[in-house]
């Protein structure tokens, strides 16, 4: 595949998002312009003035009409996203990590850091309220100590708001009330990011101690891990085949004294079940901030510290591939389970590998 | 031929399809028919017939047949998507479509990547052939590290007697076979030298030199670097011998010359992690007055970076055999 490189950002990338339909792609990065893009061809379709700061994150409505941005500069924006212009703005306290829309796309959670005396906070808006918050849950120290919260979500039907911490903690909180419901002690250290399949029964975590875990978003059990040696920093679960991405990399901090080569700054594809890495898609030449996966699960974006935005188209080869499946012991029961997927998964992998290494070698002849 | 196999797929009349052009008439009088396009056929296939002058004899009509799978996908959207393609551009797009070349927003990459098998580097390096011949480098490393450490401890090899390890043998080797021209010998083929020698003549003649390399850079890298250009016979980067950190050079071995030479082309003032490549032919084992070289080599190889690097290279070029 010959990926896009959206090259409209200057900055590193913070985060990149598909609407509900898979045809805009939302970028946004530290500089100040989040930029919306059409997936199929690359194309740029606008950007968004005003903000005064670093965009933490977006989020685009179910309908595509309206973008929500979070920015360091303590405002939420509310964007047009046929025409790019502002309707309003939220003022928060501190700078804003996240933002997401409730299932009612007319509430949303955000989430701000703690700002001089301001506590960090959770807070609940109605976009037709635009002067206050219909909610506001303080984050209280822990321990003596400030925990920063990396993002927010709301769950299936709204039925908790759910933040990740900066020390491996993830919390879920009552939408009426603002009561914390439930703690969950997911990652050692913090969790960057965690994305939700589409109907939100799972979630995958991507944090610092170099894993990410999958968690059944009903109840919160922990169902697999996928371990890598660098921090991840995004990590997505594909709509249309039984795999993750994981994005990442050496802290960006220490990028300027490593090598590209020993970075690992690739997009790792694991199969979500055998929590196996099958395959590395290289190309940035910083660590991966945000990965996001077309819901036609036809192509995927990577944003990185780089400032580069790669839009991937897969290869057919990746479309029709099939996982593999382990050679059961009792054939009835594969045959039971597996209906639908190879009956012969190990030629497949293997006819596949060296018409892979062939092409490898004549792009390299070519450059 | 093809138009025939064509209307054996499809009965339907083509004529209608043709498309309305003139034939065009060439100046020596020949009538050169229009393009003619097939409907595409039940199987995808659409011929497309032309015709031109030929360019030998312009009398002739040369008339090509090209057949066409035509494959169409059918993807369903939302309505909405068809509404929202209709959106025109705002903010900074606007500029966009008039941008040029690396002013555009949106470039497609001219590399070309792919979804990697990240074990495959290991299953080639299995696979590969040329890794016998060569023999196994870390083997080779863990090798010399051993024997560093019998020098060491004055354990050595049984033939080692008195005299401590690598001057014995870089004076013993080459005195014992004068014909090898001070290159290190291993005890067991001390006495077949002279057999051995014309293969590593061979291999001397592929390798390249490679210097300004980054000290990060481990011969797994190299590898990696040279492997798309041919087979490698050999990867050797020098190390200093107490630290083990690289010195900033290596040799690379290819099995045939002009995938040697290819990658000598290619990869000249390559960048390199923060550093360029730079790439010269192993300069050929210059024969060495037997007796200064052991010692030569004792005093030079290893930390001393100030002396002529060259020299010592050979010298490390000639271990690794």
């Amino acid at each position: 595949m010959r990926p896009y490189l959206l090259q409209g950002h200057e900055r590193p990338i913070t985060v990149v998002k598909y609407n509900a339909d898979g045809d805009l792609l939302f970028t946004a990065s530290k500089d100040l312009i989040p930029s919306v893009w059409r997936s199929e061809n690359g194309e740029r379709l606008g950007t968004f003035h005003g903000h005064k700061g670093t965009i933490w994150d977006l989020d685009v409505d179910r309908f595509s009409n309206l973008l929500l941005t979070a920015s360091a500069d303590a405002t939420v924006k509310l964007w047009s996203c046929q025409n790019g212009e502002c309707l309003e703005t939220f003022t928060h306290r501190g700078p804003v990590r996240g933002v997401c829309w409730a299932e009612d796309n007319r509430r949303f959670a955000t989430i701000s850091d703690p700002f001089v005396e301001h506590p960090g906070k959770i807070m609940v808006w109605d976009i037709e309220q635009p002067a206050e918050p219909i909610l506001e849950v303080d984050l209280l120290k822990v321990d003596g100590k400030r925990v920063n919260a990396t993002n927010i979500w709301w769950t299936y039907l709204n039925e908790h708001i759910f933040v990740s911490m900066d020390n491996g903690v993830m919390r879920l909180y009552s939408p009426e009330t603002g009561s914390l419901v439930k703690e969950i002690v997911a990652h050692e250290k913090k969790v960057n990011r965690v994305q939700f399949n589409r109907d939100k029964t799972l979630a995958l975590t991507s944090s610092a101690d170099f894993s990410s875990k999958l968690f059944d978003a009903v109840n919160w059990k922990h169902l697999y891990t996928y371990k890598t040696d660098r921090p991840v920093n995004d990590a997505v679960i594909s709509e249309t085949k039984d795999h993750i991405l994981l994005g990442g990399g050496q802290e960006a901090m220490s990028v300027t004294t490593t090598s590209g080569k020993v970075g690992k700054f690739e997009t790792r594809f694991f199969h979500i079940v055998y929590q196996e890495e099958f395959g590395t898609v290289k190309g940035h030449f910083g660590p991966i901030n945000a990965l996001a996966i077309n819901p036609n699960g036809r192509n995927y974006a990577s944003g990185a510290e780089d400032g580069y935005v790669r839009l991937h188209f897969f290869d057919k080869s990746y479309l029709d591939m099939q996982d593999p499946v382990p050679e059961a012991d009792d054939d009835e029961d594969a045959e039971e389970s597996k209906e639908d997927k190879a009956p012969a998964p190990v030629a497949g992998k293997a006819a596949g590998k060296p018409e892979q290494a062939l092409e490898y070698d004549e792009s390299i002849m070519d450059a | 031929m093809a138009q025939r196999w064509g209307d054996v797929l499809d009965d339907s009349d083509e004529e209608t399809e043709v498309t309305q052009q003139q034939p065009t008439t060439t100046a020596g009088g020949l009538v050169i028919p229009p393009t003619h396009k097939s409907r595409v056929d039940s199987k995808g296939i659409q011929i497309v017939t032309s015709y031109r002058q030929h360019p030998a004899n312009p009398k002739q009509l040369l008339k090509t047949v090209t057949k066409i799978r035509v494959t169409s996908q059918k993807v369903r959207e939302s309505k909405a998507v068809a509404i929202r393609r209709k959106w025109t551009k705002f903010g900074d797009a606007i500029k966009d479509e008039n941008a040029e070349g690396g002013q555009r927003a949106t470039i497609i990459s001219k590399e070309d990547v792919f979804l990697e098998d990240p074990n495959a580097d290991t299953d080639l390096q299995e696979e590969d052939a040329t890794t016998a011949i060569a023999g196994n480098l870390n083997e080779f490393w863990a090798k010399q590290q051993r024997r560093q450490l019998e020098r060491k401890y004055d354990v050595g090899d049984a033939e080692g007697g008195a005299q401590p390890g690598w001057t014995q043998v870089g004076i013993g080797g080459a005195a014992a076979n004068p014909a090898a021209g001070g290159k290190y010998v291993p005890p067991s083929a001390r006495g077949l030298a002279a057999g051995v020698k014309p293969e590593r003549r061979t291999d001397d003649v592929n390798t390249i030199r490679v210097t300004n390399i980054s000290e990060n850079t481990t011969e797994a890298d190299l590898q990696d670097l040279f492997k798309p250009f041919g087979r490698i016979s050999r990867v050797y980067l020098a190390k200093d011998k107490e630290t083990l950190q690289s010195r900033g050079f290596a040799f690379v071995s290819f099995v045939n010359k002009q995938d040697a030479a290819q990658a000598m082309e290619k990869l000249q003032g390559f960048g390199y992690d923060h550093l360029i490549l730079k790439l010269e032919w192993a300069r050929p084992n210059t024969p060495k007055d037997p007796a200064t070289s052991g010692n030569e080599y004792r005093s030079g190889y290893g930390k001393a970076l100030a002396q002529d690097t060259k020299t010592k290279v050979s010298y490390a070029s000639n271990l690794t055999n």
